[in-house]
């Protein structure tokens, strides 16, 4: 067993907060305001080569592995979980294109995603419900040498941003329905973004409508085979978009802690600071022991993807524990910090704002229960 | 040519985010360094960014030159992900204790012997813990060679460095000079920014050299402690008080008074 970070990752930890702390901070009080993702930030964290840190380097990747983009995820987390969302949203994007895309598609869209000149979204969810895409409404039927697209997807991170999509649709409905996936970009007509959610938190990161409107999307953007679409998107949502939200959900604790830690020393009362009162060092141990279980879950459910491994309970299980952890932190941050943590003057309040976006983002933590217990409870152990 | 060799010292610093009153001991007024992470001396990554963005233009090789123990060795991955094409770690229980002269021949003495034919060494104007502003121009002194201190800004073109943009108190002084040369830069220089990811992979085929006394010829009384003139008196924290005081009445008012309260705490000047 061992518990050490390698060198090389302690280093990226390293630069990632760096990166954070000089070229995000600045901007998330703008953010906040305008609800507005800073297209040059965007671009800064392409040229860091933030996007294809799962990829090979063959398609312009650095392929540090999914520890690693914990690790990216969690540092810019800690300074603005809507960025962190954003890039998450991205990387589960080209994530998609790399598990499962042809080698043409991959040299025709994966280099340019990483330059940022193609911000990739993933579009599943429909108003039919999240937690079934089963009941995937938008349709693609076959015609000579492509597919036509209609239907409309909801809650699609960087719906604003988007130059292309990696989208769910139905292909048959009889005699069983199957659903494939299909790589739609900007260049196609009929594919549109469509309004934009005013949401409680991660101000900054878009999250809205993509319209599909009689799209033609040629035969060869077809993403894996006909009736995979499922399997694809689930494989997506696990090793990419669920993990993508403990990175977040990990930021999120992190800068709870510190806001914590600093406010009890810094605010005196009684003629001490708050922090030599039980109420308060107890909440701090708890937080404390809640972001160290939810970074052992965490970073041993991706140390399985870097081997290699199927870990999709795990991966299940850390989201909503992490998740649900990253609540509870925020909350017992905010009551640590008194009336001050209900002022905006004072973070506590964005985390626990974001927070809660935590809990539906990629499956809500029932459906995570449900992928853990059905799993436990199916095994003949 | 074959572009420029150019030489960056880098000197590991404790990270000041961590170091507060309490970091100190009392009783003797250090502080002890295995506590606290080493972080790059801020100047220094400034001095390395520009050697970075000089091969860029001029091509060449960037190698970084360090002094300390052999625990940095892995902080060292860090300059090797910044641009780095080599790193040599002088490091030696000899040199312990060394003063600024007693660094500064040794990294001399030590560049003299690793890097045959230098264009242009780069330090940071000075280093955050000691900051003698020392070390650089003591350098130049046993290479002999020119140098240039405080620099702002500077460029490259065919056969020399032109631009040189020397920061004084009340201006700048320009220069051009040929190399080699030696300088020492200010956080004006550039905005370095941290290393990519492909840089961090790139490192991974680089490496960090540590080089003892043994493997430059130098005289062992001239290191390490007994190199060194330099004795310190004493060392002690100096704390500084914040002191709040209020103004009142209408915003013109409270502006004057300001200004006179600044005024009288020679502010601005007499
Ligand atoms: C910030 C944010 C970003 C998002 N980004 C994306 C994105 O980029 N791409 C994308 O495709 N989607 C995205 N989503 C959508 C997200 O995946 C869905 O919100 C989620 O799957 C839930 O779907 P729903 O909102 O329709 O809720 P529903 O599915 O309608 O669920 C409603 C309630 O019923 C419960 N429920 C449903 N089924 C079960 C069950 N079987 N057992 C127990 N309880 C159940 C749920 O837990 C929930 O409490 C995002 C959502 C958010 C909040």
């Amino acid at each position: 067993m061992n518990f050490q970070f390698t060198a090389e990752q302690e280093l990226l930890r390293k630069s990632m907060r760096e990166f954070a702390e000089t070229q995000i901070a600045p901007l998330v009080e703008e953010m906040e305001r305008t609800d507005k993702m800073p297209l040059d930030l965007v671009k800064k964290m392409a040229n860091q080569g933030y996007y294809g840190v799962t990829i090979p380097q063959a398609y312009g990747g650095s392929n540090l592995g999914h520890v690693a983009r914990l690790i990216t995820l969690e540092e810019v987390g800690r300074i603005s979980a809507a960025v962190s969302m954003s890039l998450q949203c991205l990387q589960f994007g080209g994530g998609c294109l790399n598990n499962s895309g042809n080698e043409a598609q991959k040299q025709k869209y994966i280099p340019d995603f990483i330059r940022g000149k193609n911000n990739a979204a993933a579009a599943i969810t429909e108003a039919t419900g999240g937690s079934d895409p089963s009941a995937t409404a938008t349709e693609a039927i076959e015609h000579d040498d492509y597919y036509l697209l209609n239907g409309r997807k909801v809650f699609i991170t960087n719906s604003d941003i988007a130059d292309m999509a990696i989208v769910l649709a139905k292909t048959k409905d009889e005699p069983k329905k199957e659903f494939s996936t299909f790589i739609v970009d900007k260049s196609m007509a009929g594919f549109r973004a469509g309004r934009v959610e005013n949401k409680i938190g991660f101000k900054g990161c878009g999250t809205g409508e993509l319209i599909f409107d009689n799209c033609k999307v040629p035969k060869e953007n077809l993403l894996g085979k006909p009736g995979q679409g499922l399997a694809i998107a689930l494989k997506g949502i696990s090793e990419y978009g669920r993990v993508g939200i403990i990175g977040v959900a990990l930021g999120i604790m992190q800068a709870s802690y510190e806001a914590a830690l600093k406010f009890s020393r810094e605010r005196v009362i009684y003629g001490k600071p708050i922090s030599n009162l039980p109420a308060v060092y107890y909440r701090i141990a708890e937080i404390y022991a809640d972001i160290e279980a939810s970074r052992l879950l965490a970073y041993r459910a991706v140390w399985l993807l870097d081997q290699g491994k199927n870990a999709d309970v795990e991966i299940a299980a850390a989201k909503f524990f992490v998740t649900e952890a990253a609540l509870r932190c925020t909350r017992k941050a905010m009551d640590i910090h008194g009336g001050y943590g209900c002022v905006k003057e004072y973070a506590v309040e964005r985390y626990c704002r974001d927070a809660q976006l935590l809990i539906p983002a990629d499956g809500t933590n029932d459906i995570q229960r449900t992928v853990v217990g059905r799993t436990l409870t199916a095994s003949k152990k | 040519m074959s572009g420029l060799q150019i030489v960056v010292c880098v000197k590991f610093v404790l990270d000041p985010k961590d170091i507060s009153e309490e970091s100190i001991d009392p009783a003797t007024g250090t502080i002890n360094r295995a506590n606290y992470k080493l972080v790059i001396n801020p100047l220094d990554k400034h001095a390395l960014f520009a050697a970075r963005q000089l091969q860029k233009i001029a091509g060449g090789t960037v190698t970084v030159v360090s002094m300390g123990p052999p625990s940095i060795v892995e902080d060292l991955t860090e300059t090797l992900a910044l641009g780095a094409d080599k790193v040599f770690l002088f490091s030696d229980p000899l040199f312990a204790g060394a003063d600024t002269l007693a660094t500064s021949y040794t990294l001399a003495s030590g560049i003299k012997k690793f890097v045959s034919s230098f264009d242009l060494i780069l330090c940071g104007a000075r280093s955050l813990d000691g900051s003698t502003a020392q070390v650089g121009p003591q350098l130049a002194v046993h290479l002999g060679i020119p140098w240039v201190t405080n620099l702002s800004a500077f460029n490259w073109q065919q056969d020399r460095f032109v631009n040189l943009k020397m920061k004084l108190e009340d201006g700048y002084l320009s220069f051009a000079v040929k190399p080699p040369v030696l300088f020492t830069v200010n956080r004006d220089i550039n905005q370095p920014s941290p290393p990519t990811l492909m840089d961090i992979v790139m490192a991974r085929s680089k490496n960090v050299t540590i080089i003892s006394a043994q493997d430059i010829n130098l005289e062992s009384n001239r290191v390490g402690l007994t190199g060194s003139p330099t004795r310190f008196k004493e060392i002690f924290y100096y704390p500084t008080k914040r002191k709040k005081e209020l103004l009142f009445g209408s915003p013109e008012e409270m502006v004057k008074a300001l200004f006179q309260e600044l005024r009288t705490k020679g502010m601005f000047g007499q």
